[in-house]
């Protein structure tokens, strides 16, 4: 069985910490930052810049876990723990795990 | 009022920090936010938080290390790491390396909100305590800052002495405060409204003694143009302080004598004597009844003036007063010349704490001076201060009853580098008492007068200042501010012309 693409506790949890404007603003900032991290790691992986990889990777998950998007959050951390080295079949996942977090997010805030 | 606490956010994912953010809005902190370890490095060298939530992955390094550096330099700020996939081995390492808590990712509002609310409660009870603490036991007290109990038995000492007339005899080696002391003597007693009129019998040539402390008249020798009011009169109604009583001539000592036993005396070449109401302290670093033992000094003036005794304690015995007292001088110097200093980073304490301080709270005074001039920064580190230090704990004895170098050779900054990195291959010389010591010329820098008729040499006036700094710290046995004081300068000039000198080889080797 395959996990939620956004933790039904974590999601619960941020509603009621949260008010509606407030978790738009963050699940908006959210895609906008996993959008640009993917166009990090595609870069650093097009320029062999390792350290980017580690740097957008990271980035990744940190905000990934705040909301739950655990399978985001593990594609991301399998990114850093393999390193640039693995990057060419990293990418795919990471990509679909970031399109499918950002579905996810605009139908929690639609 | 005082301002809300300031929680610094140290996250690099932009969502994470809008999230706790959003969480904190309804406790009323400020927020600030760094995104790597250098901007949380500036962001607490700029706004001093009480709480730092901490991301243990940045992308310029590690947070926990970053969290030991700021430990290191003595950031009181409570840490909380926020992160997802601690380790059992991970938390223990964190909390072992300063972090009041820590907080998994995801996390609810209610667990950010109780763990800063509960580490804040502890930072602010624990000023708190300092405050009392501070309060039972009064680190400062007229002039003096320290609250060993070593410090409060003098002030105990003091405070009772004060209301009496009776003669104050003060002991202690060189730069432990005698002179404070005896002016503390003064401001507590019900004269302190009166004068306080202080006077270093070994800094005065023997000759002028006895006009410097009785005055002259008109026409009493050679120069005296006027009548001149002695130490004595100027002091009636106050308090006469008389340092290094030690080095008083023997024929000297006899008319001092007889002053203290009448309150009279009379100015040299006057013929009438005149009565003066003033309270006498005296000082010494040597050991008086040595010094009467050996006849260098009169018994029946000893037993005048050694009514009260003082004893000021060395600084090693001092404990936490250094601590205190460095970072008072640090405040002090940090005003006056204008730099960010605020505060000592911990290896920088230790250091500081370890050493003997065989020149006292002088010596601690102007390895502060010499390195708030020639670094600045939010922290004194362990490197801006002398090497010397480093090497002294084994190294430097604390001297016995002879005087100490108001600045050990090893101790004095190094105008060298910059960096206080002069060697030091021999422990600091023991002082040779006064008394052998060839009388100090009268004024600072004036070669003997010339013959008569003759002009005297015109030298450029940057030899001229160069001649008076070196003769003010021969005078002064380096005590730079001291030497300050004397030339009516501000020390850091001196500190300057002594690099300038050593770049240049123009430095005599005695300053080396």
């Amino acid at each position: 069985m395959t996990a939620p693409v956004l933790d039904p506790e974590v999601v619960a949890q941020l509603h009621q910490d949260l008010s509606m404007e407030d978790l738009r603003q963050i699940c908006r900032m959210m895609e906008q930052d996993a959008e640009a991290m993917l166009a990090a790691l595609t870069d650093a992986h097009a320029t062999g810049d390792a350290q980017a990889w580690k740097r957008a990777a990271h980035r990744l998950a940190g905000g990934a876990s705040g909301l739950g998007a655990k399978p985001l959050e593990a594609e991301a951390r399998r990114a850093m723990a393999e390193g640039l080295g693995n990057a060419a079949a990293r990418l795919p996942p990471l990509a679909e795990a970031v399109r499918e977090a950002c579905e996810a997010l605009r139908r929690l805030c639609a | 009022m005082s301002k809300p606490p300031l929680v610094l956010i140290v996250e690099d994912s932009p969502p994470q920090v809008a999230l706790a953010q959003a969480l904190l809005r309804d406790m009323g902190t400020r927020i600030a936010v760094a995104e790597t370890t250098q901007a949380a490095l500036a962001a607490v060298a700029r706004e001093e938080p009480d709480a730092i939530l901490l991301d243990l992955e940045l992308p310029d390094g590690s947070g926990l290390d970053l969290m030991r550096r700021l430990r290191g330099e003595g950031v009181e700020a409570a840490f909380i790491v926020v992160t997802a996939n601690l380790s059992h081995a991970m938390t223990v390492e964190v909390m072992r390396d300063g972090a009041a808590d820590y907080i998994p990712k995801p996390y609810p509002k209610a667990r950010l909100t109780v763990t800063l609310s509960k580490v804040l409660k502890a930072r602010e009870l624990k000023r708190e305590l300092t405050a009392a603490k501070a309060e039972i036991a009064p680190s400062r007290y007229l002039g003096f800052i320290g609250a060993s109990p070593v410090m409060r038995a003098v002030y105990r000492t003091i405070e009772s002495v004060a209301a009496s007339r009776a003669s104050v005899f003060i002991t202690g080696e060189s730069g432990t405060g005698k002179e404070l002391a005896a002016e503390a003597v003064h401001k507590a007693s019900p004269r302190s409204a009166g004068p306080f009129v202080p006077l270093n019998c070994a800094a005065i040539p023997k000759d002028l003694l006895e006009s410097e402390i009785f005055g002259h008249v008109k026409g009493a020798f050679t120069g005296a143009t006027d009548n001149r009011l002695g130490a004595a009169k100027q002091a009636d109604g106050g308090t006469l302080f008389l340092d290094e009583i030690g080095e008083m001539p023997m024929d000297m000592q006899v008319k001092l004598l007889r002053f203290i036993q009448t309150g009279g005396f009379t100015p040299v070449g006057g013929a009438r004597a005149e009565k003066v109401d003033v309270r006498f302290v005296a000082a010494t670093n040597r050991d008086i009844w040595a010094e009467v033992e050996a006849g260098h000094f009169r018994e029946d003036l000893a037993y005048r003036l050694y009514v009260v005794p003082v004893e000021m304690p060395a600084l090693r015995e001092r404990g936490a007063d250094v601590l205190m007292l460095a970072r008072a001088f640090l405040k002090t110097f940090a005003k006056e010349e204008k730099k960010g200093f605020r505060g000592i980073a911990l290896d920088a304490e230790a250091l500081l704490a370890s050493y003997p301080w065989p020149g006292n709270v002088r010596q601690l005074q102007n390895v502060l001076r010499n390195a708030v001039v020639l670094h600045d920064g939010p922290v004194l580190t362990r490197e801006m201060l002398p090497a010397a230090l480093f090497r002294a704990g084994r190294r430097v004895a604390a001297p016995a009853a002879e005087p100490a170098p108001a600045m050990p050779a090893s101790a004095m900054p190094s105008p060298m580098t910059g960096e206080q990195a002069m060697p030091a291959p021999d422990p600091a010389p023991i002082a040779a008492p006064a008394r052998a010591a060839p009388e100090p010329p009268t004024h600072l820098w004036l070669a003997p007068d010339p013959p008569a008729g003759a002009e005297p040499d015109i030298l450029p006036m940057r030899e001229i200042e160069r001649q008076a700094i070196l003769a003010a710290l021969r005078r002064t046995q380096r005590d730079v501010v001291r030497a300050a004081s004397l030339l009516e300068i501000n020390p850091s000039t001196i500190y300057r012309r002594l690099i300038t000198w050593r770049d240049d080889g123009t430095l005599p080797v005695e300053f080396q």
